[in-house]
């Protein structure tokens, strides 16, 4: 059942009102509030499953596909990691609770930027963990010079690049100073790189951060198949970190974990990278458009490196979101304390987001002929 | 009192957990071997599968295009709850679906247990309440099962005073062996009695395959009684281990109280479209479970047999595996089965010369046994 809490729970993950309204199927409704990937993993992964659908009765270590080596080609993906330096998890959400589980502690905070991803602040909540909130910085990005003080003597930091709900993505170069700093300043706080939308990028200074995840005791990445490989109705997520480390987090790992055909299905994807290319300059083309349509409106919007952008509306997200409601355009969710004027909105399809475009239009009170000329 | 400390108990979850682990690399290792040819009598699963059609209704759910999958499945949680709810009389409410039973295993743990009230459970059980309160650091006392491998309730009973939850898994894994039907309804009532502040989780995961007449649910007494919580699994009878899914039936206080540690989510689509058609089948068509049942029990029977007719003994086996004593080291015979392509359960310490052996198909335990001979005669020879 979705109780009340777990309600909250799912609201974190998916924002309130996808959750609260849980709307019936609707071929017409265009979901862009949930970071989805609208066309679902690539055909390699859907004949993975069909494939292996047989296997439904095989817990993960005895399928044809097993958890161990699924660990294995992961693995592979990144200069100098082995197997044991993987961990898997029922979608990367797992690996941000358990970060939190392990790492934090009465005297030991988390720390995570005050517009950031909510799920590893739940998960500190419920355990009565404290946490630090570090305000982002002008541009909405995460302040991590701030973060990097505030670090000093923390448990965990939740460092979710890009961002989420901004989208906005900082360079290698600052994130490996950052974790130089942290290392060297406070060398028992432990860093979890949230690199959900690392596909997604494609400005020219980011980087994955694997490596330092690799050479950092006190370093992890947290990676996932929900976003760019689009399997986020399959939960498949994974960690990246020294064997030490790695064995702390999957000591606090759901017994046999991940479902056999999302394992298919990893398999599959890794089967055919160039699917994962097309994905990625399928979104770039739909998400310049998006912040396109925007910007010439005069409209802010962040420099989103991601399958989402945040826009500044100008009117409560609330409002934004049902007046797009009305018209079958489903956007995110409320991002205190950016609601009064901010909204996520997910890069759909091109046709889908023509069509939301126009509904924005609508709601927001841009005429056609405005257009350009700047109206807010 | 015959109950082991902290420590003990811990110490043992943990080896436990790190010979399951050691137990699927090895299998893992076994490159030599095909999947299909292995006859896999270790982590009593269901040979047959879930039936054809809920593995039709995972690729119908994959959508036209294979979309679906690409959204996340909060729409299919609901769907699920009602039919399990239809299957059983009871509302959503009573409902709380898990990533395999494991996590309704671990929710209560977490919510019903801490440094001050143990968890109590036999020696040995299903280790995944203890392991986790070993590893968050909450207070275990395991009871040893009595000479005749049962559980036994009179010590279980003391070790219930001043407990925060008593995990009663019954059939019990890895032993098999079931409760006495009318002792065990006893029993609850006089532990809950006894205890005002404990729960009970009762780990029904084996249930259909039981055959002991008399023996019943205890969903219906869950209902009327908060502090009782029914864990089952699609894992087993179901035939879907691979797709983790598993769910509590309780008081709805009682519910909301597990499902605030249920973070997250953790079921695919494909899960939830396989589970929902599992138990709507069910309502048109009742047969599946029961002709499962007859299935395991003949292939068990079959299995019990051919060690009762070599002198071998084992517990009064109530579920999809049995559990017999080997009399030979159980590391040996598993090591000696292996070599032969027949992987059978881990060591469960302090039984060490007895065998939890999963029950697969006929023909698979009719080859299985075969290879059986092959090893205990060898040990026999290398004794003599």
């Amino acid at each position: 059942m979705i109780t009340a809490r777990g309600r909250e729970a799912l609201e974190g993950e998916f924002g309130a009102v996808e959750t609260a309204l849980i709307p019936p199927p609707d071929m017409d409704e265009i979901r862009i509030s949930s970071n989805e990937n609208p066309l679902g993993p690539g055909p390699s992964a859907i004949q993975s499953i069909k494939d292996n659908v047989r296997f439904s009765n095989k817990y993960p270590m005895n399928s044809p596909i097993t958890d161990t080596e699924i660990r294995t080609r992961l693995a592979g993906l990144y200069d100098g990691a082995k197997t044991e330096n993987i961990v898997i998890a029922p979608g990367s959400g797992e690996v941000l609770r358990n970060c939190v589980r392990a790492f934090c502690g009465p005297n030991r905070p988390l720390v995570t930027g005050e517009l950031s991803y909510g799920s590893p602040v739940q998960t500190a909540e419920l355990f009565d963990l404290p946490v630090k909130f570090v305000p982002n910085q002008a541009d909405l990005g995460l302040d991590l010079d701030k973060m990097a003080g505030a670090a000093i003597g923390a448990g965990l930091v939740f460092l979710c690049n890009p961002n989420n709900p901004t989208g906005s993505a900082h360079s290698k170069r600052d994130i490996t100073d950052f974790v130089r700093f942290v290392a060297k300043e406070s060398p028992f706080t432990y860093i979890l790189l949230d690199e959900a939308y690392d596909e997604y990028v494609t400005a020219s200074n980011y980087e994955t951060g694997a490596d330092l995840a690799l050479r950092y005791r006190n370093v992890l990445l947290g990676r996932t198949f929900s976003k760019a490989y689009g399997m986020a109705g399959l939960r498949q997520g994974y960690a990246v970190a020294t064997k030490e480390t790695a064995a702390k987090i999957r000591a606090y790992k759901l017994t046999f974990g991940a479902n056999v055909l999302g394992l298919a299905a990893i398999a599959g994807s890794l089967d055919d990278p160039d699917h994962l290319k097309q994905e990625v300059a399928r979104n770039t083309a739909v998400r310049d458009y998006t912040i396109d349509f925007f910007r010439s409106n005069g409209y802010w919007v962040s420099d989103a490196q991601t399958n989402f952008i945040f826009v500044k509306t100008g009117i409560t997200a609330k409002a934004f979101r049902e007046g797009c409601a009305k018209h079958k355009v489903s956007v995110g969710r409320d991002f205190p304390p950016y609601e009064k004027e901010y909204a996520r909105i997910s890069i759909g399809t091109m046709d889908e987001m023509k069509r939301a475009t126009e509904v924005f239009r609508e709601v927001l009170g841009i005429s056609a002929t405005d257009a350009g000329s700047g109206s807010n | 009192m015959k109950t082991m400390g902290v420590g003990a108990a811990g110490a043992y979850a943990a080896t436990l957990i790190s010979t399951r682990r050691q137990e699927s690399i090895a299998f893992a290792a076994q490159t030599g071997i095909p999947v299909d040819e292995v006859i896999n009598l270790a982590n009593n699963e269901n040979p047959m599968g879930p039936g054809q059609p809920v593995l039709d209704a995972v690729v119908n759910s994959l959508g036209t295009h294979g979309e679906v999958p690409g959204r996340y499945p909060f729409m299919m949680a609901r769907p699920l709850d009602e039919a399990i709810a239809a299957k059983w009389n009871v509302k959503p409410e009573n409902v709380l679906v898990g990533a395999g039973s494991t996590q309704i295993l671990v929710n209560a743990t977490q919510s019903y247990t801490s440094n001050s009230h143990a968890l109590v459970g036999s020696l040995p059980t299903y280790e995944e309440c203890f392991g986790y309160a070993a590893l968050v650091g909450h207070k275990t006392k395991a009871v040893p099962l009595t000479s005749n491998l049962t559980m036994d309730l009179d010590q279980t009973f003391y070790a219930c005073k001043g407990a925060g939850m008593l995990f009663y898994c019954n059939p019990n894994n890895p032993v098999a062996s079931l409760v006495d039907p009318a002792e065990g309804a006893e029993f609850i009532k006089r532990v809950l009695k006894m205890n005002k502040d404990i729960r009970i989780l009762v780990d029904e995961a084996y249930i259909d395959y039981v055959t002991t007449p008399g023996h019943k649910t205890m969903i219906q007494e869950a209902l009327e009684e908060p502090r009782l919580i029914v864990a089952r699994t699609f894992s087993k009878a179901y035939g879907m281990a691979g797709l983790r899914v598993g769910y509590a039936i309780a008081h709805p206080d009682t519910i909301k109280e597990l499902d605030k540690y249920n973070m997250g989510n953790s079921i695919s689509t494909l899960s939830y479209a396989a589970a929902t058609a599992a138990v709507e089948r069910d309502a048109k068509d009742a047969s599946f479970i029961p002709n499962e049942r007859e299935r395991n029990t003949a292939a068990r029977s079959f299995t019990r047999k051919w060690f009762h007719d070599r002198g071998y003994t084992d517990t009064d086996a109530q579920a999809n595996f049995m559990f017999v004593d080997v009399k030979m080291p159980i590391e040996d015979f598993q090591a000696g089965c292996r070599a032969e392509g027949v992987l059978v359960g881990r060591p469960f310490p302090p039984l060490w010369t007895h065998c939890r052996i999963s029950i697969g198909t006929m023909d698979e335990m009719q080859r299985a046994v075969q290879v059986f001979d092959k090893v205990l005669s060898a040990a026999k020879e290398q004794a003599a």
